[in-house]
């Protein structure tokens, strides 16, 4: 017999069913009195046996009592009043019977497929905290400490490069705590030290709520010295350096310019760019191409009614703001906060401008490795009309492409099934949160691989700030509490009666 | 085929039909003179019986402060050509009724006792083999009965059955199950004395009874009533011998004993000289035990209870008050009035088909894999059945 395990304590006896145990599942009678709650549904349990532990999930918890079997007995009983318990001692006879779903094998410190049955009468024990650790791929060591799993007291800690590696995903639905798991994600990047390896962030804040971020020191986090830094860049003192894009670039930003269009662009673009080596910027372009005679006259006043519009965003000018390179640092955190803007379209031209200039700077080399973090991705790469969405292609191409120079996306959306599905098939990690809308989960059970019928029945009650982890990051899906935040924002209140109350005093 | 057999079931039909209707018409005139029958006028008919009054009503008491008790048996007989084996179980759930939602329960010897398990290797007789296995199961009960004496400060045990033996168990003195039938004779004698000698009330619970002792006063003291014209003239055309004839206690005190009612309290004594095959030592036990019926389920036949009280005057409010304890326990289902501790105790001393294999399975385990238990013939038929 398999000793791993074997001092857990002791959750109850795997029963005989009809078609159980079998290689995948098992039921097992909980232990404990009729008012214990012994085991709880999602916890993983393990059963020692001389090939390993054969480790489980509880799936239900069925409870059973002799006396309310019969519904025409409990009626007549109950005929007069009085609650059965009353007559009888009905709380003896409650028995509750787990069904566990087996995960996997745990043998000489591999997880192995399951591929035999456990054996009726065999003992169920809670899992060792070590073993579940090392079973779901958890880096105990320098991992990332997101928060516990769901009813076993183990430290949820993934390790950095199998959640992030392969892109992210996190989904929920409004109000189940994205954002709150971001600033846990954001706490933990912050905190890691040179040895355990850092990432730059860059984080799109399109709601501006981690602006809170920009103050926060090391010793908020608990930390010594000058470990990470934080820049915080408002959306409206961003400039776009005209003379950075190329005909093709500045098309990208306009949704329908025709390939004549941008041929002739890409001329004037060729031409001026010899002519102002300083630089120059969209008004300088759209005079330029108005006194070019070799462009047709409808040609020539779209272009320029194109080049005139974007100019009045005001994203755009000489020099660039902020520098790129100095905004993707190790250890760094650069919150583009958005909230400026009502337009989406000119946080379309930033997202799309920052994700292309930073894939081509980490191609270059000339940037480190980053984490791409973008708020309400289902904006800025949509399913469905193209034509209004600028970023998308750019952040496509990132999905494909990026993870190959370490170029990570982490997306979060309200709405996967608005999401496009290229983008969404591409984040190998899905951190899932509560989510009701029955079409968001049909997608994501099918851009999920790893979701079972039963987890993505369990996502719909999830508790606000629970998760389920699914993916590369753990070797089967994972329900986990995430941790409470270190540092709460100031002044930002989500309690709608106490807003009225302040505006009220105010 | 179909016709003959249709035939033949029209006419069970007719004859359930008129028995039913003769039933109902004589339950009728006895709900009318039930109240004012006096026993004590009809003195050759009345030995053994302590009150007067056919039928009395009983008002029942709360349960609060009482401890109760309910003791039952389960027993699995497997016959082999080798040896019989007898799977028995008793258990004993003690109530206690506070001031809480619902009673305290206890368990003795457990809440799920391991079984015992007996067995035969001499060549028994169908009878002698059916009459081993009962006494089997009745010195089970007996042992925990006296075991919950000892240990538990209770006010009443109810067990499940009759508080004295059956005469069909009890076997020829040559018999192989003599020697346990003696030994079954003893714990009686055990129990009664020490219930006597405590405060205890022992109580004998009959679901099923099949005594016809009320019957047979009923068809002595009725051709007395019949004489009065008013009576005469309500029995008209109703073939009351004939349905007292083919009926039993319950059967017939089931047409007119209302919810809460009891009958008369006779002595179980008077049961036994008419059926002879009691032993001279234990009649005098059999004088304290007091039977009576009661009604506790509308819908429900009457239940026998057996009391074990003195045999002095008090022994009848001994009776009304166990009684009184013993409607609330058994009123709440309106087709199934048994006691509470009685049905609890009942689930937990049934032996499964389930358990009774685990049993033989590990016997044959144990046993090595030369010994192969060969079930009677009829228990292996390859085709089932």
């Amino acid at each position: 017999m398999n000793t791993e395990n074997a001092g857990s304590q002791r959750l109850g006896t795997v029963i005989c069913e009809d078609n159980s145990p079998n290689v995948m599942e098992f039921s097992f009678v909980v232990e404990g009195g009729p008012d214990d709650i012994v085991a709880r549904r999602g916890q993983f349990v393990g059963v020692s046996t001389d090939a390993g532990v054969v480790i489980a999930r509880v799936q239900d918890l069925v409870r059973r009592n002799r006396y309310y079997q019969q519904v025409e007995a409990v009626r007549e009983y109950q005929s007069k009043g009085e609650p059965l318990r009353a007559i009888f001692p009905t709380d003896r006879w409650q028995i509750t019977v787990a069904q566990a779903r087996v995960v996997g094998l745990w043998a000489n410190g591999q997880r192995l497929k399951p591929y035999f049955a456990v054996s009726p009468g065999a003992v169920v024990r809670s899992v060792d905290e070590d073993v579940l650790a090392a079973f779901l791929h958890l880096d105990m060591e320098n991992g990332l400490a997101l928060g516990t799993l769901d009813h076993n007291q183990v430290v949820f800690k993934p390790s950095l490069s199998r959640l992030l590696s392969k892109h992210m995903a996190i989904l929920a639905m409004s109000g189940a705590g994205k954002s709150y798991f971001v600033s846990v994600l954001l706490e933990e990047l912050l905190s890691r030290t040179r040895e355990q390896g850092r990432i730059g962030v860059v984080l799109i804040d399109v709601h501006g709520e981690y602006s809170y971020l920009k103050s926060v020191t090391p010793a908020d986090l608990g930390l010594k010295g000058d470990c990470f830094e934080v820049e915080h860049v408002r959306g409206s003192h961003f400039q776009i350096p005209v003379q950075s894009l190329s005909a093709d670039a500045i098309g990208a930003f306009v949704a329908d310019m025709s390939s004549v269009q941008v041929r002739d662009l890409r001329r004037v673009v060729s031409e001026i760019r010899k002519t102002s080596p300083e630089g120059y910027t969209l008004k300088s372009l759209v005079d330029r191409i108005e006194s070019d005679d070799h462009i047709r006259g409808n040609t020539r006043e779209a272009l320029a009614s194109w080049l005139v519009s974007l100019d009045e965003t005001g994203l755009f000018g000489i020099e660039a703001a902020p520098d790129l390179r100095s905004m993707v640092r190790p250890g760094k955190l650069t919150i583009v906060d958005l909230s400026d803007f009502i337009s989406l379209k000119k946080k379309q031209i930033i997202v799309a401008y920052l994700a292309r200039e930073l894939l081509y700077l980490r191609r270059q080399g000339k940037v480190p490795p980053f984490l791409m973090i973008l708020e309400e991705a289902h904006q800025f790469c949509p399913e469905s009309r193209y034509e209004l969405a600028l970023p998308r292609p750019q952040i496509e191409t990132i999905a494909r492409e990026g993870r190959k120079f370490f170029a990570l996306l982490c997306l979060i959306s309200q709405r996967p099934v608005k999401l496009s599905t290229t983008v969404l098939s591409q984040c190998s990690n899905q951190v899932i949160l509560r989510t009701t809308n029955p079409y968001d989960l049909d997608h994501i059970g099918r851009s999920s691989e790893g979701i079972d019928r039963g987890a993505l029945d369990a996502i719909t009650t999830l508790e606000v700030g629970e998760a389920l982890f699914v993916g590369e990051v753990v070797s089967v899906p994972t329900f986990v509490k995430i941790r409470r935040r270190k540092i709460e924002p100031q002044g930002v209140g989500s309690d709608l009666l106490e807003a009225l109350k302040a505006a009220d005093r105010a | 085929m179909s016709h003959d057999l249709d035939e033949k079931l029209a006419r069970v039909v007719q004859e359930i039909e008129r028995i039913e209707k003769t039933r109902t018409r004589f339950g009728a005139v006895m709900r009318q003179v039930k109240q004012d029958i006096d026993i004590s006028r009809f003195p050759a008919a009345a030995e053994g019986i302590a009150t007067p009054e056919f039928v009395k009503r009983i008002d029942p008491v709360p349960l609060k402060g009482l401890t109760i008790a309910g003791i039952d048996g389960g027993l699995v007989r497997r016959e082999f050509h080798s040896v019989d084996l007898v799977i028995t179980r008793g258990v004993a759930v003690i109530f206690r009724f506070g001031f809480k939602d619902g009673p305290v329960v206890d368990f003795f010897p457990d809440p799920f006792p391991v079984p015992n398990v007996g067995y035969d290797t001499k060549p028994l007789s169908a009878i002698e083999s059916e009459q081993m296995a009962t006494l089997e199961r009745v010195s089970t009960e007996l042992r925990v009965a006296l075991s919950v004496l000892e240990k538990f400060h209770t006010n009443i045990i109810l067990m499940d059955g009759s508080l004295f033996f059956h005469p069909r168990d009890r076997p020829s003195s040559s018999s192989e199950a003599y020697e346990k039938f003696q030994e079954v004779l003893a714990l009686y004698r055990q129990l009664y004395t020490k219930a006597s000698k405590s405060e205890c009330t022992l109580v004998g619970v009959v679901k099923d009874s099949r005594s016809t002792r009320v019957v047979n006063l009923l068809g002595d003291i009725l051709p007395h009533l019949l004489r009065d014209p008013e009576m005469f003239e309500l029995m008209r055309d109703i073939d009351y011998r004939g349905l007292l004839r083919h009926s039993r206690d319950c059967d017939i005190l089931d047409t007119f004993l209302d919810e809460g009612e009891r009958t008369i309290v006779f002595r179980y004594a008077t049961e036994l000289t008419q059926s002879h095959n009691a032993l001279d030592d234990l009649l005098t036990w059999a004088s304290s035990i007091w039977v009576t019926y009661i009604k506790t389920a509308r819908d429900d036949l009457p239940l026998r209870v057996e009391v074990l009280a003195r045999d002095d005057p008090s022994s009848i409010e001994v009776v009304d008050r166990t009684l009184a304890a013993l409607l609330p326990l058994s009123s709440h289902h309106p087709e199934y009035g048994v006691p509470a501790p009685i049905v609890e105790a009942d689930t937990r001393a049934r032996i499964t088909n389930r358990e009774a294999q685990f049993v033989l399975d590990r016997l044959v385990v144990l046993a090595g894999p030369h010994y192969r238990p060969l079930e009677k013939r009829r228990s292996r038929n390859p085709f089932g059945g």
